[in-house]
Order: C-alpha cells, then sequence, then structure tokens
C-alpha cells in the first residue's frame, strides 16, 4: 500500500509540474530561467519556500537533532529564521542589477558589473561546485525517501530515476514548471511533517512534554545530546555558523542566489514575501516533537540520517507512510531541478556566451543533464555522512560568494581581480580546512574563509589597480539622470 | 496605504529599518540564547530555549511587516535605473 500511495504522489507530482509546461505560450531562455521575471509575491513565496524548505527539512533537521541535539536545532534554526531578515534587505538589490545588465545567472551579473569575463568563469566554477554538494545532499536523502517507500533497488537506479524525473519538472518550461509545482510540493511537505508529529504525540502517554522528558533521559547516555541547553563546547560553533550562514542563505550565497530574485516582477514583491517566510518556519516545531520522539523509542539507530522515516514507519499506517515518503521524494526532485536549471542557465550563458537562442535553450537542457550526471557519481563515490554535514559544506562553499556580491551592492573600489582573488583563496583554504579535518577551536569553517575572501578582495583591488571600478548598486539612484562627476570619472576609469 | 510615487527612505529611515527588520532578530535568535541557557521552565510542553526559538519565528515577521509596512513601504519606489549614464 505505502508503495502504491508513493507512486501516485509522485506521478502527481510530475503531471502538476509537466502540465505547468503548458502555460507557458512562448519558450525563450529568459521564459526557461527566470519566468519572463513576471512573478508576484505568492508564486515567489512558494518557489522560495519550495526551494528552501527540501528534503533537507525532513531528513538532515531530525537526522542533525537526533544526533547532536539541541546545539544543532540551535544553529539550523537560528540560520534560517535570520536569512529572511537578511534577504529582506538584500534580495531587491538582486532584481535591481538582474534586470540593469539582463542577467539570468549570477555568473552574468559579476561578469557584466565587473567587465571581467575571467570573474565570470571564476563565479561558474565556484557556484558549480556549490550546486554539486547542494545536489549530493538532495541526493544523499533520496535513498531515505525510497526506502520508506518500501522499494528495493540500488542506490545507482534510485539516482537515475530521481533525475529524470527531476528531468520533466523542469525541461519544457523551465521556471514556470517549477512556479507551478511549488505549491503541490509545499503543501505534501508540511502535511507529512504534521501526520508524523500529531501520530507521535497521539502515542507518547503524556503529550508533547512527555516527549521531551522521555528524551532527556537518554542526555546520560550520550554527552553530547542536552534537551534544553547549549554545551559549552558547541557554544562557538553555534553562533559563528549562525553568522556564516545566514548571508548565503538568505539570498547571496547560494549556488541558486539570485536567481528567484530574477523572476520577481518588482522588488516590492521581493519584499513583501519576505516578510511571512519565517511563518513557515512554525512546521519545525512539529519536525522535533517527532524527532524527539524517536530519540526516546528508537534511541539505538545506526544511521540517524533515517530517524524521521523510521519514526514515520513506526508510527503510521502505510498508506501514509507512503505520503510521507512520496513528500520526501517529491521535495528532493523539486529541489534537483531547480539546481539543475541554475547550472543549466550557467552553462548556456557563462561557459558558452553568445550563441542564438536556439542554442542557448539546448545548452541549457544538456546542462541540466551534465549536472545530474556529475552529481549522481559525487554522492556514490563520497563517503557517507550525516546530512546536515553536507548542508554546512555547501555554505563553506557557498559563503564564498557573499564578499563579491557585498561589493556588487554596495562597496566603492573593487575590482574584479580583486573579488576572484578572494574567491580563490576564500574556497580553497575552506576545502583544505574541511578535507584536511583540521581543527578550527569550533570557529565554523565558512566564516574564517569568507572573512580571508573578504580580505583578500579589498587589498588585491587596492594594490592591483587594472580593471574596471563599478559603481556599487546602491549608488546608480542617486546618479540618475547626471552625468559623471571628475571623482566619478576617475573612479570609473 | 499606496506607496508615494515621490518619497524616497532617507538615512535615518533605512537605519531604523534595518535595526527592527534585522539587528532586533539577531540579537533575539542569535545572542539571547546564549544568555537564556540553562532555564529549565517548560512552556506548552517545549524546553524553553526552543520555545524562545519558535517564538521567533513570529516575532520576526513582526518585525519585518513593521519595516514593510510603517517604515520601506509607505515610501517605496521601484528604481528606473535604465536613464542612468555611468555604469
Amino acid at each position: 500500500m505505502q508503495t502504491t500511495v508513493f507512486i501516485g504522489i509522485v506521478a502527481l507530482a510530475v503531471a502538476v509540474a509537466v502540465v505547468g509546461a503548458l502555460l507557458v505560450r512562448r519558450l525563450t531562455v529568459g521564459q526557461l530561467l527566470v519566468g519572463n521575471r513576471s512573478f508576484g509575491t505568492w508564486t515567489l513565496f512558494f518557489i522560495s519556500a519550495g526551494e528552501f524548505y527540501t528534503i533537507g527539512t525532513l531528513v538532515a533537521f531530525p537526522s542533525g537533532v537526533y544526533a547532536k541535539g539541541f546545539s544543532y536545532a540551535m544553529w539550523f534554526l537560528g540560520y534560517i529564521v535570520l536569512s529572511w531578515p537578511v534577504a529582506y534587505f538584500l534580495a531587491p538589490y538582486w532584481n535591481r542589477v538582474g534586470r540593469r545588465y539582463d542577467a539570468m545567472t549570477q555568473a552574468d551579473v559579476f561578469g557584466r558589473h565587473f567587465r571581467s569575463r575571467t570573474l565570470e568563469i571564476v563565479i561558474f566554477v565556484v557556484t558549480f561546485l556549490a550546486a554539486l554538494f547542494s545536489a549530493q545532499y538532495s541526493f544523499a536523502g533520496l535513498s531515505y525517501a525510497i526506502a520508506g517507500a518500501g522499494i528495493d533497488i540500488s542506490p545507482t537506479l534510485t539516482l537515475i530515476i530521481a533525475s529524470l524525473l527531476a528531468l520533466l519538472c523542469v525541461v519544457f518550461g523551465g521556471m514556470r514548471q517549477q512556479a507551478t509545482l511549488a505549491p503541490l510540493k509545499d503543501t505534501l511537505m508540511l502535511v507529512a511533517i504534521f501526520v508524523v508529529a500529531v501520530a507521535a504525540i497521539l502515542a507518547a502517554t503524556g503529550g508533547v512534554g512527555d516527549i521531551f522528558d522521555a528524551a532527556s533521559a537518554h542526555a546520560v547516555r550520550r554527552p553530547a545530546f542536552v534537551a534544553e541547553s547549549i554545551p559549552p563546547s558547541a557554544l562557538l560553533f553555534t553562533l559563528t555558523t549562525i553568522i556564516a550562514q545566514m548571508v548565503p542563505a538568505g539570498g547571496t550565497g547560494s549556488q541558486t542566489a539570485g536567481t528567484h530574485a530574477f523572476t520577481a516582477k518588482s522588488e516590492s514583491a521581493l519584499k513583501k514575501q519576505y516578510v511571512w517566510f519565517p511563518l513557515y518556519m512554525l512546521m519545525y516545531p512539529f519536525l522535533i516533537i517527532a524527532t524527539y520522539f524517536a530519540v526516546d523509542k528508537l534511541p539505538d539507530l545506526k544511521d540517524p540520517n533515517s530517524a524521521f522515516i523510521v519514526t514515520a514507519i513506526r508510527i503510521l499506517p502505510p498508506w501514509l507512510v507512503g505520503l510521507v515518503a512520496g513528500a520526501a521524494f517529491v521535495s528532493a526532485i523539486f529541489v534537483l531541478a531547480f539546481g539543475g536549471l541554475s547550472l543549466g542557465g550557467l552553462i548556456s550563458r557563462n561557459v558558452v556566451p553568445h550563441l542564438p537562442e536556439r542554442q542557448q535553450r539546448f545548452w541549457v537542457r544538456t546542462g541540466i543533464v551534465l549536472f545530474f550526471c556529475l552529481s549522481i557519481l559525487l554522492t556514490l563515490y563520497s563517503s557517507p555522512a550525516l546530512l546536515v554535514t553536507i548542508l554546512n559544506l555547501l555554505y563553506y562553499v557557498g559563503v564564498q560568494l557573499v564578499p563579491g556580491t557585498m561589493a556588487i551592492f554596495f562597496l566603492r573600489g573593487i575590482r574584479a581581480v580583486g573579488v576572484s582573488a578572494g574567491l580563490a583563496v576564500g574556497t580553497v583554504l575552506a576545502l583544505v580546512l574541511y578535507y584536511g579535518d583540521i581543527d578550527t577551536f569550533g570557529v565554523n569553517i565558512g566564516l574564517i574563509s569568507g572573512v580571508l575572501n573578504f580580505a583578500v578582495m579589498l587589498v588585491v583591488s587596492r594594490c592591483v589597480r587594472r580593471g574596471h571600478v563599478p559603481l556599487p548598486a546602491t549608488a546608480w539612484r542617486r546618479t540618475r539622470r547626471t552625468r559623471p562627476s571628475p571623482a566619478l570619472a576617475e573612479e570609473t576609469g | 496605504m499606496p506607496p508615494s510615487r515621490t518619497a524616497r527612505p532617507s538615512g535615518r529611515r533605512t537605519a531604523l529599518s534595518v535595526f527592527i527588520g534585522l539587528v532586533i532578530p539577531f540579537l533575539g535568535v542569535a545572542v539571547a540564547p546564549f544568555l537564556l541557557n540553562g532555564i529549565s521552565v517548560k512552556v506548552l510542553g517545549f524546553p524553553f530555549l526552543y520555545f524562545w526559538i519558535f517564538a521567533w519565528f513570529v516575532l520576526t515577521t513582526v518585525c519585518l511587516a513593521v519595516c514593510w509596512y510603517f517604515i520601506d513601504g509607505p515610501v517605496h519606489q521601484e528604481p528606473e535605473f535604465e536613464e542612468t549614464e555611468e555604469w
């Protein structure tokens, strides 16, 4: 029964996405990548939520809390809730620079703002790297959804099927298909979380408080796990991770940064939708209830990543387990499709630029397929890890885009060579610290490498006086309808 | 209230908006829990710190709503930068 419900839900989602393609009258690259910059507040809301709250919410968050306790919940919830105020203030600038430069990708913006083809390629490389980790994050979560569906197939086949379905969700109409699928995906995910949490509360004899009391007893056996406080050893990591991840998550550093901002029809539409985003997080208390129920009733899970799905299997009837697994699977293919579309756009516009419209569309689709193939290989041949660790790794790379983005929005005197040097130094340092397993005394690797990136960008821009020095976006309105002053002429020369 | 087509946000207005919309939520979410660490009261069955974080899901929305509906929105203008000459 659970398999039937699972297949039905996945089929429904793919069908809705394909129907979304029928809404596209004339498929242009602009329609494919940014929905012709026509989306209003609520379409944006569902797309942004669909891209942000994914299988990571259903699988990675419970696994982190199950394994590490409150400190993981603290940084996870902290950086997400704070990312919305960051997005409220910064995302409109993405929309502004996107229109100004007729940009559909981040690399478009960087390349045109700094008038540097080299920087465009550097941005592509860093973005591609972050997108691979993001895809690994989604792909790794898929196996748990398949297990919940009661389907016994190999990991490779799981990933191939998921890729093909994700392709169907994006290849015909691009962003419009995503906009059509997003409300269904969001609804499925909320329902899945709600039913597991309610079942857990009903299964616990004394309600919510009883679940936490029972889970607290396990703190004795697992010193890292304390139900109601932050262990002193985790204080520094928690605070620095919130700071390091809230800014890129707010739309300046992730691999899809700017993508939904480019689709907005206006800056006010973007701002208005971000006002309501923190309320979407009211699903997390339900997830936490389900997770602490697992801590109490399933304390010896060998794989913490399976905490949410195994809890669902334990307390729900088969058809509801199928629904939960289906919701997780649809969440994963939605974000895979979104990531693939972003990367396809990067390849068609920034790696092989200046092509006719028809060939651009071909390269968008080819880019999506290449991206899925590489992501599958990375997932199959990398060692398994706690999913939230992959999330941290994704942001260690994603945060490297923040200094350059800040330069585009706010900073004067920054040159392409400085941004490129900062990005290279920051990214290499982040990967060396992570893969070298070097002790950073609890400070988030992304924060360390991001600060160094910022410093290198400033110093190199100051020392290597070569290349165009553009005005930041915040200075554009002030100079409207005026001729360049001598100072500006010097600055832009 | 429809946004004025002529007014622009002043520096002071922007600073107020950033303080209410970003600084206050940051202090509430990222700093305050370290000061409140160890409180063992339960609210609605949740440990206090969990409840505190959940409360900020609502309070952050309140802060952003104040920013948009009372500070930024009334003077918001869509930029017309295509007329800018130097870029």
